[in-house]
């Protein structure tokens, strides 16, 4: 139900502006040709992250709105995986407290991901799923494990095939950051999408 | 007695008016005054003695330790004191209480020492790191002897002198003499961050580490017969679970399966290890045959089933969210249906069982203490109120709790009594801790 | 109907004062302590300390003052905020002052509370104890004035006995010199005789009225003193008049002995006084030979009549310490019984208190049952064992719950022994205990 809507304010913006490194306008998209005459799509987002390449993972943060382009494919390159630029080099996704579904906002990179798997079907990931410290830790290994095979569904339908994606749940076990306060737990509830040379 | 004399005096003047006029009126006048005055005579005897106990908390049994020779610091009566305060049922008499108590070997006349304690324990060393230690009754001045044999822990003759203490006076069995298993991490968001599992003594010193890695380590559960730890690992990048012999370091897979392996948990009998497996989708309980390795389903679920704990060899306590948020259950260790037994609180789980009670982890209101209830009441009592304690683990006379509990950020162990009445925190090596099991009542 | 009520005026009578006795015993059981005032009660009204404090602190720096202008302002400047911090401290400092002050006033005004009780009872012992030894000063009094009026008496029968023997001198004296005059005339001697026995008879009746003066007089103090100590034996308890009335029956028994053998002496001496008439009459020789051993006589009477009184007089010094012992050791008697039963229930007390902490330190009811409750009996032997074994009387909790409240009391045994100063007997070691 979001998608038509957000596709719409894209119509709206999409002719008239050039984003730059540092927009935060919501909804805008670029597109640069690239020498080799591919295209590569950024997609702005509001606010510092997406195009800001100054953290590698983890910094594309929850919250943020993130628009889509379905029929961009031209994205999808192994390279993609570790270009700043590219969507595919962002790896982690985020998720309520006590919750395995997947909040709409990070459909597009999951399904991005998907679609880059559907086309190299050599292609291997593991996705490793998380959850903060509260509650027991192995409840919250099953947990983390039911969040990580919501992503692998979704991929699923998008074309990767059961074999190339490996899910594995580690609790609370391998934080990103041990505070003990609400951002710290949001920053560890998170599924991260590995490749083994990517 | 004024009330009798006016009644006297009453009684007087009308019997002189009644004298005059003649002998019927006696009748008439005497009954009232007769029973009034009864009522009032049998008032003055003392009836029974009715007194009054509420559970609420009070002082432990008053116990008085000598001096017991030092070789370790502290002292003997050092180590026995400490346990028998974190049991939560003794109040350790300050020893400036009786400043020249004979010493042990002379004779002490312990009646007299009745209002400062309800026991004295004398002792000294045997001259080769065993223990001599007497224990008096102040009530009767009744004298329990012990010998203590030296062992290669040189703390251990102190413990078992605590066990044996212990069990004279509640007739409980002590729990002092065993040990707890913990995992420690350092440096945990860092490259460097390297798991530690952690064998040491019940009151946290003597630490040695049996396992260091890379990869989490989690779920340390004891053999019934305390030789053996099964644990969960993720040396393989994926979560296995593993048995090794802590005297030999000797190590087995017990099961690598697809999924997750996790949560083991030995029977009480030692033939089987519960745990949780995802291999069929969703995590449920399962157990293996030690001997055998045969694998048998216990759940049948779309939830997430898993943290089994065995309530005797029959059946097995374990979390489950099928009713939308995690919840302790209870099943036939031959499988079936499954019965929730918590229904107090959004989050109950981890549950540790060890003589007919259940400690375990309740959330309220964002926060996770630990609570304890019996087996066989519907009530529970709540041991702890850090805002995320952890892991609680019973000690196998179901005395005493020990659990891990956030301080100074970092998470650390503590020991709670069963009645909530001591708690102590124990030293533990550099480093997060999580998970203690408690070992059971050691045979080495 | 009123007509009816005056046909029966003692039945009224009864009636009415059964009415007042109850009033009386409803008034009797209101409780006419105060309470006290809150002021008293020790809560905080204000705590000016902190301020007073700063004030000192400031004037005592002030007075150290007296450099340059600009190293005064620093000091000023530096001094405000000390200022000011000190009282941010404390004021903090107060303000937990106040809290634990605050914990203090309710804990003050608890204990202030049991003091006011404990002053009460106290008060009450002391009134009784004033009482009761205003009781006995009073008997001390009564027995003292029959001290003393037995002391009169005994004064007055010895200044009756010095009269008699001083009459009997000069009897002996007057028998000599007729000795002497008797070779004069016989009518003289006889005249003298006469006269004499005249002076004699005289004398005797004398004496006699003496005597029965002193009797009367005796007989009247006796009434006197027997209306007295009728009066006081009114006031007194039943004991000591009973004993009071032994004892003066004893010296009752006493004065009428002695003045039967007083009586009895006077006798003698009379019928001797006629013999020695007669015998004076009839023959000189045989009458001088007569008053000769009629003065023998007299004389050793006398010495043993004065030796029969000494005896008596010592005896009676005896008999009333030994009296005055017995009644002294009675009262004692009585207020130690008292005081003995107030001890016995004092120390059934607080052997309960022991006992009772005894077992709730070995009590550990499973979790979860707060609300449960168990009713216990059981009786102490003397060796600190359950003789009766653990009753159980009533339990309201699971099976777990009521194994728990069993176990403390085995776990208990030996209990503290029952003091063996008093003599417990097994209704005295017998104690229901609720625990909830």
């Amino acid at each position: 139900m979001l998608l038509p809507l957000l596709l719409s304010t894209l119509a709206l913006g999409a002719c008239s502006q050039n984003a730059k490194q540092d927009d935060k306008n919501a909804g805008t998209v670029t597109s640069s040709q690239g020498g080799d005459g591919t295209k590569s799509g950024t997609i702005g987002a509001g606010g510092a992250s997406g195009v800001n390449s100054n953290s590698t993972r983890g910094d594309y943060l929850p919250n943020q709105n993130v628009n889509n382009d379905p029929n961009n494919t031209n994205d999808l390159t192994l390279s993609g995986l570790n270009d700043p630029s590219n969507l595919l080099s962002k790896r982690v996704i985020y998720f309520d407290y006590n919750k395995a579904g997947i909040r709409p906002e990070y459909m597009i990179l999951i399904n991005t991901h998907a679609k880059l798997a559907a086309k190299y079907p050599q292609l291997k990931m593991r996705l490793e799923g998380h959850a903060d410290e509260r509650g027991s830790r192995e409840y919250n290994v099953a947990l983390s494990e039911q969040r990580s095979q919501s992503v692998k569904r979704l991929m699923g339908i998008q074309g990767a095939r059961s074999g190339q994606i490996k899910t594995i749940g580690y609790g609370e076990e391998v934080p990103i950051v041990t505070g003990h306060d609400k951002d710290s737990w949001q920053q560890n509830r998170r599924v991260e999408i590995k490749y083994d040379n990517y | 007695m004024r009330n009798g004399n006016k009644m006297d005096k009453v009684s007087n003047s009308k019997t002189q008016i009644i004298e005059k006029r003649g002998g019927w009126y006696i009748k008439k006048a005497f009954l009232p005054l007769f029973s009034v005055i009864f009522i009032l005579l049998s008032s003055s005897t003392y009836a029974e003695l009715e007194l009054h106990i509420s559970k609420t908390s009070d002082d432990g049994i008053p116990i008085y330790i000598a001096n017991i020779s030092a070789g370790i610091p502290g002292g003997h009566n050092g180590i026995i004191e400490a346990d028998l305060k974190r049991s939560g049922r003794f109040t350790i008499v300050n020893r400036s209480k009786i400043p020249n108590i004979a010493s042990y070997g002379e004779t002490l006349n312990a009646g007299a020492y009745q209002d400062i304690a309800d026991y004295i324990v004398r002792g000294k060393d045997n001259g080769n790191g065993g223990l001599f230690i007497e224990l008096v009754s102040t009530t009767d001045n009744a004298k329990t002897n012990y010998t203590i044999t030296a062992n290669e822990n040189p703390r251990r003759p102190a413990h078992k002198a605590a066990d044996l203490i212990y069990e004279k006076i509640t007739r409980r069995k002590g729990a002092f003499d065993t040990r707890l298993a913990y995992v420690t991490v350092t440096n945990s968001t860092s490259k460097n961050r390297t798991f530690r599992l952690y064998i040491s003594d019940s009151d946290g010193n003597n630490p040695q580490s049996i396992l260091s890695s890379r990869r989490p380590i989690m779920s340390p559960a004891w053999s019934p017969d305390g030789s053996e730890l099964a644990y969960v690992s993720f040396e393989k990048n994926t979560s296995a679970i593993y048995v090794q012999n802590i005297f030999t370091g000797a190590k087995r897979l017990i099961s690598a399966r697809e999924g997750i392996n996790g949560a083991p948990a030995w029977s009480p009998d030692g033939s089987r290890i519960a745990m949780s497996l995802s291999i069929n989708g969703n995590p449920e309980i399962y157990t293996i045959n030690t001997k055998s390795g045969a694998l048998k389903r216990i759940t049948n679920s779309s939830a997430i089933d898993t943290e089994p704990a065995w309530n005797g060899t029959g059946s097995i306590i374990f979390t489950s969210n099928r009713g939308g948020s995690p919840q302790l259950y209870r099943i036939s260790a031959n499988g079936g249906d499954a019965q929730r037994i918590t229904f107090d609180g959004k989050y109950n789980s981890a549950a540790d069982i060890a003589n007919n009670k259940i400690a375990f982890i309740s959330g309220n209101r964002g926060a996770f203490h630990v609570a304890i209830k019996s087996m066989s009441e519907s009530g529970k009592n709540m041991l702890s109120n850090g805002r995320l304690d952890e892991s609680p683990t019973l000690a196998p006379n179901g005395a005493m709790v020990a659990y891990t509990t956030l301080r100074n950020g970092q998470n650390t162990l503590a020991v709670v009594s069963d009645n909530g009445k001591s708690r102590q925190f124990l030293t533990s090596p550099a480093g997060d801790v999580r998970e203690p099991a408690w070992s059971p009542y050691l045979h080495k | 109907m009123i007509k009816a009520l005056f046909k029966h005026p003692i039945a009224v009578l009864g009636a009415i004062i059964l009415h007042i006795l109850i009033v009386g015993l409803f008034v009797l059981s209101f409780d006419w302590t105060e309470k006290p005032e809150m002021a008293e009660a020790g809560i905080p009204v204000s705590v000016l300390l902190p301020d007073a404090e700063v004030l000192q602190q400031t004037t005592t720096k002030n007075t150290v003052e007296e450099e340059s202008e600009v190293s005064k302002e620093l000091k000023k400047a530096t001094e405000a905020l000390e200022k000011k911090q000190e009282q941010q401290r404390l004021a903090t400092i107060a303000k937990k002052e106040a809290a634990l002050k605050i914990k203090q006033a309710t804990e003050k005004r608890l204990a202030e509370q049991e003091l006011v009780k404990k002053k009460l009872a106290e008060q009450k012992l002391a009134e009784q104890k004033k009482a009761e030894r205003k009781k006995i000063e009073k008997e001390k009094k009564a027995e003292q004035k029959a001290l003393e009026e037995t002391k009169k008496k005994e004064e007055a029968l010895a200044k009756e006995n010095l009269e008699k023997q001083k009459i009997e001198e000069q009897r002996i004296k007057d028998l000599a010199e007729k000795k002497v005059a008797k070779e004069k005339t016989e009518k003289e001697a006889k005249r003298k005789a006469e006269e004499k026995a005249k002076k004699v008879a005289e004398a005797k009746r004398e004496a006699q009225e003496k005597k029965d003066a002193q009797a009367k007089r005796d007989a009247q103090a006796k009434k006197n003193a027997k209306k007295k100590e009728e009066r006081k034996k009114r006031e007194k308890a039943k004991r000591l008049a009973k004993e009071k009335e032994a004892k003066e029956k004893k010296k009752a028994e006493e004065r009428a002995a002695k003045v039967k053998a007083e009586k009895e002496e006077a006798e003698r001496l009379a019928k001797k006084k006629k013999e020695e008439d007669e015998k004076a009459a009839a023959i000189k020789a045989e009458k001088l030979k007569a008053e000769k051993e009629a003065a023998e006589k007299l004389a050793a009477k006398k010495a043993e009549y004065h030796r029969k009184w000494k005896e008596a007089q010592e005896k009676k010094k005896a008999d009333a310490i030994a009296a005055e012992a017995r009644k002294k050791a009675a009262a004692e008697a009585a207020s130690n019984k008292e005081a003995l039963v107030k001890a016995k229930r004092g120390a059934q007390i607080s052997w309960g208190s022991k006992i009772q902490r005894h077992v709730k330190r070995r009590w550990h009811p499973p979790p979860g049952t707060s609300g449960k409750s168990a009713k216990v009996k059981i009786t102490v032997s003397a060796s600190g064992y359950i003789s009766s074994g653990i009753k159980v009387l009533s339990c309201s909790g699971s099976d777990e719950f009521c194994a728990s409240v069993k176990d403390a009391f085995e776990q208990a045994e030996p209990l503290p022994r029952p003091p063996s100063k008093f003599n417990f007997n097994k209704s005295d070691r017998t104690i229901t205990f609720i625990m909830d």
